[in-house]
């Protein structure tokens, strides 16, 4: 259903994102994740054509088939209305501030649908009701500071989904939004692309989420994929070092030992992410690596049986198999 | 034994508004009835928007006034240390903040910033010397002295903000979401950092926080918050294996459902 192939962003000098293959199936779920400077938002923006003016983006972007890249601001804009919903962190930019909230739902389906304003505000409360919206008959009278955080991204997931998208762009949907409240937009993310077979592509940077969400999942550091796969494998046997430090370092991640007194300490990852156009050549996570062996200065070729697939020359090993086979 | 800190009815609201997350007006009060933190401990606080956490910690920084009720300090109420001139007790109390990049003046080199809390309680400017030994207490090399905000990543300035607020010896360190605006593979080094310089120093540590997993690695107590006022307090271990209020069990419910275990 989405296909991309030699995708390249570059802002400037600098190249931001290189991947050279990234594929979703129809109905999929695939959680993009990468922290600052990955590269993960700037691939999500161009799949949806929103990335900023000074980017050049090349290479191939198919959506069903029909290639995204060189299509002008409008045509693009109607496939942001049909086959492709986008929704972002923050809900309240992403909402007119000024317009009742009804009012900005029922325009995103008379855009794309020759319904009449009846008709529309109907669907406008149907589809409010949805996603989780109770009491929406109320709700369309009111704009989008008299919400709460978790009611407003359901308001703009319903803009999103108006359409019934065949992939659903979700940037960060859940960061700024309580523990508490994240849950409920996780589930409905979820039941949405279940019933309606919408494919989901959810950009994160917290491993923890996507794995609530996704099937698979695709690791990006410094612009590449570093690893993909299914979300289970890669987060149980990481075999990329970067994905495997990235595990350790997020907190929590431990047996629960009580505090961390008497010296117990973090696993870190050394360093920090370079700026914009100071990755390494090579693999981008030299430097702050750890196990870098002298082939890590080119770039590192895909490895892996499928659909577990990582770039890396000096791997973590696999599961069941603690002595590299090539040492007998 | 008295606690270094202790807040007893202790009140305090805001007006109609608060900030642009506001829902069709309404005051919002904090109501804090009892609250000890002893000296050389380490305490989280733990809650949702709203719940009040940050609004206690810039009160018992001396930010916000007392309403009504007691807050103490060594045993003295802080609006009788502010009364005072609240010099000694500012250089006792210091605060970091969460997004470090807000907490420098763009215009000025590190090396000016850090030395101005020096400069305002202790009323002298700091040696080169003083200067590097503090960065070098934080992990950081003499030669950001000569950077600016723009220069250094959010996990370096956010050393810069801890070594600042450590130039004046505090007896205690309020750190308010210090590493939520940080990416994951710099938040353990930050969290180790307070880690090491709370027993280096025998610190009393403060941090504020939304994520429980984060705070209930690090602090010996928790305090947990919601809607204004304190709905759990307790050693780490007996909150998070025997939660008492059935709000912290959704909090941890929520944490563990995302986390990686």
């Amino acid at each position: 259903m989405l296909e991309i192939r030699d995708l390249s962003v570059r802002i400037g000098r600098h190249q931001v994102v290189a991947i050279d293959e990234l594929t979703l199936a129809s109905g999929d779920r695939m959680g993009l994740v990468g922290e600052s400077g990955s590269g993960k938002t700037m691939t999500a923006m161009s799949i949806a054509g929103l990335q900023p003016r000074t980017a050049t983006v090349s290479g191939s972007i198919r959506l069903n088939g029909r290639e995204l890249l060189g299509l002008d601001p409008a045509a693009m804009a109607e496939v942001r209305g049909t086959d492709l919903g986008v929704i972002f962190q923050d809900p309240l930019r992403a909402l007119n501030p000024t317009m009742r909230v009804g009012k900005q739902v029922g325009e995103a389906i008379r855009l794309h649908q020759r319904v009449s304003r009846r008709t529309a505000r109907e669907q406008t409360v149907e589809l409010l009701t949805r996603v989780g919206l109770d009491d929406a008959g109320r709700l369309v009278g009111r704009y989008p500071h008299q919400l709460s955080g978790g009611q407003r991204q359901r308001v703009l997931i319903a803009t999103a989904i108006a359409c019934e998208p065949i992939l659903l762009i979700a940037d960060e949907p859940t960061t700024a939004l309580d523990v508490t409240v994240q849950q409920g937009i996780l589930d409905l993310l979820v039941e949405l692309s279940t019933e309606q077979g919408m494919g989901l592509l959810f950009v994160s940077h917290d491993l923890g989420v996507v794995r609530t969400v996704t099937s698979s999942i695709s690791v990006m550091y410094g612009g590449h994929i570093a690893e993909t796969g299914p979300v289970e494998s890669v987060i149980q046997q990481p075999r990329h070092r970067y994905t495997e430090a990235l595990i350790a370092a997020s907190p929590g991640r431990g047996e629960r030992a009580g505090p961390a007194q008497h010296g117990r300490r973090f696993r870190v990852i050394e360093g920090t992410v370079p700026p914009l156009g100071s990755f390494p050549s090579g693999c981008p996570f030299r430097g702050r690596c750890g196990h870098e062996v002298p082939d890590c200065a080119m770039a590192p070729p895909k490895t892996g049986p499928g659909p577990h697939v990582f770039r890396c020359w000096n791997p973590t090993a696999p599961a069941g198999d603690e002595v590299d086979a090539r040492t007998h | 034994m008295r606690g270094l800190i202790e807040v007893e009815g202790l009140e305090f609201s805001h007006g109609r508004e608060r900030g642009s997350d506001a829902r069709g007006g309404g005051s919002w009060s904090l109501r804090v009835p009892e609250l000890t933190i002893e000296d050389g401990s380490t305490v989280g606080i733990v809650g949702e928007s709203g719940s009040g956490k940050s609004t206690l910690i810039r009160i018992l920084c001396g930010l916000l006034p007392v309403a009504a009720g007691s807050a103490t300090f060594r045993g003295k109420e802080i609006a009788d240390w502010l009364r005072i001139g609240g010099r000694e007790f500012r250089r006792q109390n210091q605060l970091v903040f969460q997004n470090p990049s807000g907490s420098f003046d763009p215009r000025m080199t590190m090396g000016r910033s850090v030395a101005e809390p020096v400069k305002a309680i202790e009323r002298r400017a700091p040696t080169g010397a003083e200067i590097a030994g503090w960065l070098s207490e934080v992990g950081l090399r003499g030669e950001i002295l000569r950077r600016y905000p723009h220069e250094l990543s959010g996990g370096q300035l956010q050393r810069v903000a801890i070594a600042r607020a450590l130039s004046l010896r505090p007896s205690v360190l309020y750190a308010d979401e210090p590493t939520s605006a940080l990416d994951v593979s710099v938040q353990a080094q930050v969290l180790n950092l307070l880690m090491d310089l709370r027993e280096n120093l025998g610190l009393t540590l403060v941090m504020v926080s939304h994520d429980i997993v984060v705070v209930a690695e690090l602090c010996e107590y928790l305090v947990v918050m919601k809607d204004g006022g304190i709905v759990e307090t307790g050693r780490t271990d007996d909150v998070m294996r025997r939660p008492r209020a059935s709000y912290t069990e959704e909090l941890i419910a929520a944490a563990e459902r995302v986390s990686l275990r």
